[in-house]
């Protein structure tokens, strides 16, 4: 018994750190070309977004004279707590390889910490424009934290619903284990709602459109990519890499919550996960090819709305759960 | 498909339905533009005439089915049309002002719902209702506190009829949860008067915007004889 | 033990009169001043060993010297809690003067120091009234001498400062002048007047049941211990103070005051607790959580509309005090609803974060002390690239910044995931109001964490990497701090980071304070075992997360550097989007204001914000400058307008001192002759 959980742990983790590893880039592909496509173009190879990081490792890299070692630090930074969190996030239909209770918040500040990293790295280049994004890419994260913490309540209480399931962790894992498409039946009110705050977040959090372009070629309107304009070579791979991997992680969380499944077998849960993703990638065209980008003025609105929604989830989550009996009159 | 489960899905989709309602109303409290208002309402209306039917089980009685048809035509469709129709010729007609900024409204909105939760929940009423859902009444009154918030808050006529739409939608939908079988000539007797007011309404603003041009009522406080 | 600390604390007033004595008539300056720093440091160290003997030897001292003030005794008492207190003071404190240049020409700071560690560890420690007082008198005075007219050049309003700190300690002092008297009363010692000795913290005060005076007891707590703590909404001092004052004082009032109030405020409250019933305990628990709350919203409010280092600094203490509230509130709801585990992860969240946050602000302040000796300025807009001119400043500095804007595996984040854990836990098991107000605290502090990013990413960001902004930031360096200022803020970082990566010793080291009011309030052994391994078993987890992170960190760094090792690595300038800036295009890098401006629509409605944009009149418009001005919101809408309207209405009194000396002689026959009356009537 002991030596099947260890047996079944391990292949757990290793196919999740594969996924986790080895995918990202193919997502960016996927997205690049669904949006060609969309475009009536042919667009790139699928697999391009890997012969550009190949390209780009065995490049050298030029550093501004300006920059410190935390510049040098940033795409490190930024890869490693994105894996952190990813073995936190649990992928696919598996529990994840780190899970405890009160793990929630810190997956939200391990996410919290890529952030950091690349908003330091662009202050230590000293320019303005890096400065500039910094400062967008930092504001709007802390206006979308709040929003990250009411789904995090939803989900938890979401969790909570059937302690007898999964014991009383309170945890991403312990929540999303339980889910099953039943659970849709039961709280679908509170998960349509939660969904769609978690697809504004991921919008932003991956400096997609309508926050951010990721083809746009100013400047002033860049978020995410003006940041990283003074990387290169291994640096910029790492970034992209990243960038990458922070769209799958969001995109298989949404996806686990959306239809959520879990088969005995391993492979078949692996393969399901992908198809989700790639289906929520292709979601993230639809709204990229059907709107333009936001003004920077609006974007605290939409994510204002994002908050409205996903604290009409954790309110909705209470009535369905039967805990909301309003004010103790 | 098992009586329970059944019982389970249409439960689950008055739900989703109710849940619907409230996003429509915070669109309607947070939209910019006048004609987007508009339809909002009337496929928030559209939303509420599928209400009976889901609350009636799912069996097709005939005065259900025809309350539900004559409020998806009357509301859904005439109304909306009505009500753009009478405004057509009002210039500056597509977007408007309110007196407090977006954001804060929406806030203040958000607030007004949980309070509506809060106070719905609590209301000692029966629950006679077959699937009854949780979410009817917190729903109902946070739609009507909502529709007296845009009242409020704007300064259009055409607005405010929207407003007064709202409140009528929410007192509809309280109606439902409170009276278990509507005799179907008092629900017509309401649409009626619903559509007759709205139909009064729409000849006052088009003869308001004919003659001053514009349709703002903080404006209009002059007006004595 | 605590006579060990007594003897630390003579020490240390023995080194404070000897340096303060160098260059008078009988000694040579230097060496006299030296002398007062080696003692002073002895008597730290001494005091540190004693206050941590109590520490672990887990119960309670007493001391009671055999001779009595006017009407008061020297009576001292040292618990769990009071020794980690003191302990942490005695080892910041000692830390910093030990930074210091040893003979100096100005020994005042060092003599302000030494003065301040005794008599804010005798605030701690005396259960006398008249001892008490007398010591927060001197922590006052101690404080009042780190600033005296000596902010930097720029500052043209200095006597503002020093104005803002007397009226907001002596406001404080006024509540617990009030507040004092009535809990010696209420604690049983009616005839402290006869006997010559009123005991405070003496035994639980007695007859508030049921009353509604109770809550005057906690309102005066919270308005006369807040007010030195900088809990919102008594922080109005805290823009002013820390703008004009060297950030030697910020250091200690950051770091030490506020946290022995913060403290005071939570003991005087526990002495309350007994006569609450559960309702009204989790009442006392929501009104802290909510001052917590807004003491983080309107701390970062105003720290968002600042560019200054230090000020920005004193507004995130205002916001950690937030944090380190909502912890105890929490417990204390956790208490009411007999929910342990709660109640447990509340108060250790906030005990811990109160070791953290000392930690932090003592090495962000002694590295403000180094840039403002440095370069003579602590505007954001005038500094940048301080990392290169500064190495060591400049390291520790992003340590304590990033700790405090909740980066893994810096310390701060430990203790906020307590407080975070307790709050998702209390969301299924505090009832209804519990549960609201835990999601409501859930998502401000989300909120609040966000904006300490923006804040601590602005401030080490702007002021220590990119370029320099101004000639004196350019050829700034670090010489002031000397050896050993480099050898502490080095320490400082290792613990930072220490009790990051293993906060576990954090969470023992804070649980034998927790302990103490866990018991007190009622809780078992056994829920008390249950709640600590609970949490251990998180800090552990953190532990995991913290190593995996460096190591990962540092993997994919070496592998980095590896690669292009074998390619090739070229410097050159900064790429400027065709935008054709030079080398070293300084002014036009984001600084201060405008790093913020994105916020400034919400940060405004927190505080006041005004910006000043000179027209565009001309087609080639000549030098201008944007000019931001800003102010406490608290103080802006409501203090500036009460203490006017109410020197306003004291002004009615001023016929009395019209100069006329028949008005006095009058007004002094009046006197007699009501007394006379009064007199006969009894």
């Amino acid at each position: 018994m002991e030596s099947r959980f260890w047996y079944l742990w391990l292949i757990h983790t290793t196919a999740q750190l594969g996924m986790l590893l080895l995918l990202p880039p193919f997502f960016m592909g996927l997205i690049l070309r669904l949006k060609s496509i969309a475009a009536g173009r042919k667009g790139p190879p699928l697999f391009q977004p890997y012969y550009d990081m190949a390209r780009l490792i065995r490049k050298g890299a030029v550093y501004s004279t300006t920059t410190s070692s935390v510049f040098r630090l940033g795409p490190p930074l930024l890869v490693s707590s994105l894996v952190v969190s990813g073995l936190m996030i649990p992928l696919g239909g598996m529990p994840s390889p780190i899970h405890f209770s009160g793990d929630l918040i810190v997956v939200a500040y391990v996410l919290a910490i890529s952030r950091l990293a690349i908003v330091l790295a662009a202050l230590d280049t000293g320019s303005s424009f890096e400065g500039m994004g910094a400062s967008r890419e930092i504001t709007f994260a802390s206006l979308a934290e709040p929003t990250m913490f009411l789904i995090l309540i939803s989900l938890g209480l979401l969790g909570h619903a059937d302690p007898n399931k999964f014991g009383t962790e309170w945890s991403l894992t312990g929540s999303l284990a339980q889910m099953d498409l039943i659970t849709w039946v039961h709280y679908g009110p509170a998960l349509v709602p939660l969904s769609f705050a978690l697809f504004v977040l991921i919008l932003l959090e991956n400096a997609r459109v309508p926050f951010d372009d990721p083809t746009t070629h100013l400047e002033l309107t860049m978020i995410h990519e003006v940041m990283i304009l003074d990387h290169s070579g291994p640096d910029l791979a790492l970034m992209e890499y990243g960038a990458g991997m922070k769209l799958m992680l969001l995109t298989m969380l949404l996806g686990r919550i959306l239809i959520p499944h879990h088969f005995d077998n391993t492979l078949l849960n692996f393969v399901v996960a992908l198809l989700k993703t790639a289906a929520l990638c292709g979601c993230v065209v639809m709204v990229e090819v059907g709107m333009a980008r936001l003004r920077m003025k609006q974007i605290p609105g939409v994510l204002l709305s994002a908050l409205i929604l996903a604290a009409l989830s954790v309110v909705v989550m209470l009535v369905e759960l039967g805990e909301f009996q309003g004010l103790p009159i | 498909m098992s009586e329970e489960l059944q019982g389970v899905f249409l439960h689950e989709a008055i739900d989703i339905l109710l849940v619907a309602v409230l996003i429509l109303d915070l669109l309607q409290v947070a939209t910019r533009k006048l004609k987007s208002a508009v339809w909002l309402n009337a496929v928030q209306a559209a939303l509420l005439g599928l209400m009976p039917l889901l609350l009636s089980g799912g069996e097709l009685e005939f005065h259900i089915v025809s309350m539900s048809l004559a409020i998806l035509l009357v509301r859904g469709a005439v109304i909306p049309r009505v009500l753009l129709w009478s405004v057509r010729l009002a210039p500056a007609s597509t977007t408007f002002r309110s007196i407090l900024e977006p954001g804060i409204t929406l806030v203040i909105a958000a607030v007004l719902i949980g309070l509506s939760f809060a106070l719905g929940l609590n209301l000692p009423l029966p629950k006679s209702i077959p699937h009854f859902s949780d979410l009817l009444v917190p729903t109902a009154m946070a739609t009507i506190i909502l529709g007296l918030f845009m009242l409020v808050i704007r300064t259009q006529a055409m607005l405010q009829v929207i407003g007064y739409l709202t409140i009528e939608n929410g007192i509809y939908l309280f109606g439902l949860a409170l009276i278990r079988e509507t005799p179907v000539i008092v629900e017509l007797g309401i649409l009626l008067d619903v559509f007759v007011g709205v139909f009064v309404m729409g000849i006052v603003l088009f003869h308001i915007s004919q003659a001053f041009e514009h349709l703002d009522t903080s404006e209009l406080s002059q007006l004595r004889d | 033990m605590i006579s060990v600390l007594l003897g630390g604390w003579l020490v240390m007033l023995a080194g404070a009169i000897v340096s303060s004595s160098g260059g008078t008539w009988w000694a040579d300056s230097s060496r006299v001043r030296q002398s007062g720093w080696v003692l002073g440091l002895a008597g730290a160290v001494v005091g540190l060993c004693g206050a941590t003997g109590i520490l672990f030897t887990g119960t309670a001292q007493s001391f009671s010297a055999g001779w009595r003030l006017p009407i008061g005794a020297v009576e001292l008492r040292i618990g769990q809690p009071e020794a980690l207190i003191i302990a942490l003071i005695q080892l910041v404190g000692g830390l910093t003067v030990f930074s210091r240049p040893w003979a100096e020409d100005d020994p005042w700071d060092t003599v302000a120091y030494l003065v301040l560690m005794p008599s804010l560890g005798l605030c701690l420690a005396s259960r006398d009234l008249i001892l008490f007082i007398m010591a927060w008198e001197m922590v006052a005075l101690a404080g009042l001498l780190m600033q005296r007219g000596r902010g930097l050049p720029e500052d043209q309003f200095e006597g503002h400062g020093l104005w803002a700190y007397l009226v907001s300690a002596h406001i404080g002092t006024l509540f617990l002048l009030i507040l004092l008297p009535l809990l010696v009363l209420a604690g049983g010692n009616e005839n402290a007047l006869n006997t010559g000795r009123a005991l405070l913290w003496d035994q639980p005060v007695k007859g508030l049941k049921g009353s509604a005076w109770l809550w005057a007891y906690v309102a005066l707590a919270i308005a006369g211990f807040g007010t030195k703590a900088g809990v919102a909404p008594f922080h109005g001092w805290v823009r002013t103070v820390y703008r004009n004052a060297p950030a030697w004082f910020g250091g200690a009032s950051s770091g030490m005051m506020a946290k022995v109030s913060l403290y005071l405020m939570i003991r005087t409250l526990l002495q309350i607790v007994p006569e609450m019933s559960k309702s009204q305990l989790a009442w006392l628990g929501t009104l802290l959580m909510l001052l917590g709350l807004l003491s983080g919203l309107l701390g970062l409010g105003g720290a968002l509309t600042s560019a200054r280092i230090k000020v920005l600094l004193g507004y995130s203490s205002v916001e950690n005090v937030g944090i380190i509230l909502v912890g105890f509130g929490l417990g204390f709801w956790g208490v009411a609803r007999e929910s342990w585990i709660v109640a447990a992860f509340g108060f250790a969240g906030a005990w811990f974060h109160l070791i953290n946050h000392i930690l932090s602000k003592s090495l962000l302040f002694l590295a403000t002390a180094s840039v403002t000796n440095g370069t003579g300025t602590d505007d954001l807009a005038r500094l940048g690239g301080l990392l290169k001119r500064m190495p060591m400043t400049g390291r520790a500095f992003g340590v304590g910044s990033m700790s405090l804007a909740g980066m893994i595996p810096l310390n701060a984040f430990c203790s906020e995931l307590l407080i975070y854990n307790g709050l998702f836990l209390s969301v299924l098991s505090l009832g209804t109001i519990g549960r609201d107000l835990a999601i409501l605290a859930v998502v401000v502090m989300g909120m609040v964490g966000g904006l300490a990013a923006v804040c601590f990413t602005g401030l080490w960001g702007l002021g220590f990497l990119g370029n320099a902004r101004s000639h004196q930031s350019e050829t700034c360096d670090e010489d002031a701090l000397g050896y050993r200022g480099k050898l502490v803020l080095y320490y400082y970082s290792l613990a930072i980071v220490g009790l990051g990566v293993l906060p576990v010793i954090g969470l023992n080291i804070s649980w034998l304070a927790v302990s103490g009011i866990f018991f007190e309030l009622g809780g078992t052994v056994e829920a008390e075992r249950t709640a600590f391994e609970a949490a251990s078993e998180l800090m552990s987890f953190m532990t995991l997360i913290g190593l995996s992170l460096l190591v990962l960190t540092y993997g994919l760094k070496r592998w980095r550097d590896a690669r292009l090792a074998q390619t090739s690595t070229d410097a050159g300038p900064t790429w400027d989007c065709g935008f054709g800036y030079t080398d070293n295009f300084a002014r036009g890098q984001y600084s201060g204001i405008s790093y913020f401006e994105t916020l400034l629509p919400f940060v405004s409605k927190l505080a006041m914000v005004q910006i000043h944009r000179p027209p565009i009149t001309e087609p080639f418009p000549l030098e201008s400058r944007i000019r931001v001005e800003s102010a406490d919101g608290m103080v802006y809408r409501v203090y500036d307008p009460l203490f006017r309207e109410i020197g306003r209405r004291l002004g009615w009194f001023r016929w009395i001192q019209a100069g006329s000396i028949q008005l006095y002689l009058a007004l002094m026959a009046m006197t007699l002759i009501l007394m006379l009356v009064w007199l006969m009537l009894i």
